[in-house]
């Protein structure tokens, strides 16, 4: 293995390098098993985390996977990777592509996922054990430096523990150990969201700079769509286990085709007392005392343009143009 | 007009193994009748230190320093049972996550009619009639059948209705929310959001409603004070503040917050990290993120300064 991969230029297939296909997922889905809680009860049920999810991830490209807590976000990323089995469907990995090694994922909390009691240096060296090759000390620190600099960290601090540093620090030290290895592809769960407000963009930015460098293929997820549209080529977003809508992201952000991408969007609140103002909630629904049939579309329960189709059956994904898709009857124009 | 709840020079200081912490320097605070009061920080600005001192929540080994004068009375000086008699009938609070402040051995039924059972002198029936009032008031669904539910058979959104509506059983007057839709899904946060504020208005509350979320206080605060590193940084009514904000951190915070919701072109943050509070300030607390700073904020720490209704600690404005 080359460990001192130079940044990857697509020099002869510079066009193309955009529509080559990396992942390709095909109308997967994933369920687990619920413990039974009586002890005859020999019917097996199950929660079904992904459902039908089909999505296509091409190199060089970011996807954005959005959805709110419970949607399967994680679920698809770890599945991704393997660490999940499928139920059904299937996903293709490209060739090149070995996902132990050529996929990387920093975490949401990065201080959770440091392990305390090593130092900077150890934690940023320590994926290289585990592949084939090791590697002698003096191109590891050099590795090890590159590395550091590259995410703007100090090469002096290499023997401090995760707990002297910031949060922000510590995301990119979790970023620097997910790089080392020379990933294809790097998962991003949620990196900035325990992050304060004022340095989230500096780790944005950082992961698009190594983006650009080294021609990495970013999946990135998030629970609200607020940092998606500045870091995303395209988007999908996730209610209960399903795609609901999918597509080119600028086109998702201005004309959002599902009721529920739609809402996540007015949903954010906006720094702008005026704005804010003006704002007209949405009534409530309350879908409590709704009986939504076990068929029915999984968000008629909340949705406010909710027909009586939506009750009898599960939409199929349509495409409103080569750029979008959306799983509803109804898309809004 | 008297203010309902007001704050002098609070500082409060951790004794810590590794040496003295310096988490809030002293700060003012007015809290007016009626209004909400946002109070906007990043992690480690000192905005909940503040929060808990107001009504002496703070652990063992925190120092604090200062007068909270509420009703004509220094509560910092009041005795445990005055105190608590506060908490329970006329400042309340609501947390940030729901899960850890409610009881998971009991049901809800219990915790909501417990302060009226202790201090509210009220039978059983009811206190529960009351509670499951206020459970439709906070928009829960068959609150007849819910109240007896564990709080783990609560969405998240449902458990912090249930602390809203146990903080507001006991009729009081002044409301803290710390951070109260940071857990929340973003539909989930805007119905919360909606709720409290139609809540406040109905109750006539006076709220400090704390948050780290610059877009929040926007639809939610009259007043704003924005805190860093433990001292505020700027005081304003919420209009002066979007529009006009005058401190170099509430411009770069702004820009950000702005940047995050799709209002610049450019992802938009703040050079470098805020400072450890291990040390007393001797200069601006800003100095080595500020893009505007000048020779004197180094080693002169600016005090609050107000120019009408705006105050800012900033040697820009003299």
């Amino acid at each position: 293995m080359d460990h001192n991969r130079k940044p990857v230029i697509f020099m002869d297939n510079m066009l193309t390098a955009k529509d080559r296909i990396l992942i390709q997922v095909d109308r997967m889905s994933v369920s687990f098993p619920i413990p039974s809680t009586k002890l005859f009860y020999l019917k097996k049920q199950f929660f079904n985390a992904l459902s039908d999810v089909s999505l296509e991830i091409r190199q060089g490209c970011t996807l954005g996977i959005v959805g709110e807590s419970g949607s399967g976000k994680t679920t698809l990323a770890r599945t991704l990777v393997g660490l999940i089995k499928t139920s059904a469907g299937n996903i293709k990995v490209a060739d090149n592509i070995i996902p132990t090694r050529d996929i990387q994922f920093v975490f949401q909390d990065p201080l959770a996922a440091l392990n305390p009691r090593l130092t900077v240096e150890q934690l940023i060296l320590e994926p290289l054990d585990y592949q084939q090759a090791k590697i002698d000390v003096q191109l590891s620190q050099q590795k090890l430096k590159q590395i550091m600099q590259q995410v703007g960290l100090d090469y002096s601090q290499r023997q401090r523990y995760a707990h002297e540093f910031s949060g922000g620090q510590c995301q990119r030290i979790g970023i620097a150990r997910a790089m080392i290895t020379n990933p294809k592809i790097l998962i991003c769960d949620e990196p900035v969201s325990a992050l304060d407000v004022s340095v989230r963009a500096q780790v944005i930015n950082l992961l698009k700079d190594l983006q650009s460098l080294y021609g990495l293929t970013l999946i990135f997820i998030a629970h609200d769509l607020s940092l998606v549209r500045y870091i995303s080529d395209d988007i999908i977003v996730l209610y209960q286990g399903r795609v609901v809508e999918q597509g080119d992201t600028a086109r998702v952000f201005s004309h959002p085709g599902h009721p529920y991408t739609k809402a996540l969007i007015v949903a954010e609140p906006r720094p702008d007392p005026e704005f804010e103002r003006q704002r007209e909630y949405a009534p409530r629904q309350s879908h409590k005392e709704l009986k939504i049939p076990e068929l029915a579309c999984a968000y008629a329960g909340r949705c406010q343009y909710r027909q009586s189709r939506c009750m009898q059956a599960q939409p199929e994904r349509i495409a409103l143009s080569n750029k979008q898709n959306v799983a509803c009857f109804y898309p809004l124009k | 007009m008297q203010p309902i709840l007001a704050a002098r020079n609070i500082s409060v200081r951790f004794n810590t193994t590794k040496g003295i912490v310096y988490a809030v320097n002293e700060v003012d605070l007015e809290l007016n009748k009626g209004e909400v009061l946002g109070i906007v920080g990043e992690s480690g600005s000192g905005k909940t230190q503040l929060m808990h001192s107001l009504i002496k929540l703070l652990p063992e080994n925190a120092v604090l320093s200062g007068q909270v004068i509420y009703e004509g009375q220094n509560i910092l000086a009041a005795s445990a049972a005055q105190i608590n008699t506060i908490r329970s009938n006329d400042i309340a609070m609501i947390f940030q996550d729901p899960m850890s402040c409610l009881n998971p051995y009991l049901k809800i039924s219990a915790q909501l009619t417990e302060a009226m059972l202790v201090n509210g002198g009220l039978s059983k029936t009811e206190a529960m009639q009351q509670a499951i009032a206020m459970l439709e008031k906070v928009q829960i669904s068959d609150a007849a059948l819910r109240i007896h539910s564990y709080p783990y058979q609560l969405s998240g959104g449902m458990r912090q209705r249930v602390m809203l509506a146990m903080a507001l059983l006991r009729n009081p007057k002044i409301l803290i929310a710390d951070e109260p839709t940071t857990a929340l899904d973003v539909t989930v946060q805007a119905e919360i959001l909606q709720l409290l504020k139609q809540l406040t208005a109905e109750y006539g509350l006076s709220v400090l409603f704390i948050t780290h979320d610059l877009s929040i206080v926007a639809g939610q605060c009259d007043r704003v004070m924005v805190m860093y590193a433990g001292n505020v940084v700027e005081k304003a009514s919420v209009d002066d503040l979007f529009y006009q904000p005058k401190h170099p951190y509430t411009q770069g915070l702004l820009a950000s917050a702005k940047s995050q919701s799709g209002m610049s072109d450019k992802l938009v943050s703040i050079a470098g990290q805020a400072p450890a509070n291990n040390k007393r300030q001797t200069g601006c607390p800003f100095y080595a993120r500020c893009n505007q700073r000048i020779d004197l904020c180094e080693q002169n720490k600016p005090v609050l300064r107000s120019n009408g209704s705006q105050s800012q600690a900033c040697h820009l404005y003299g």
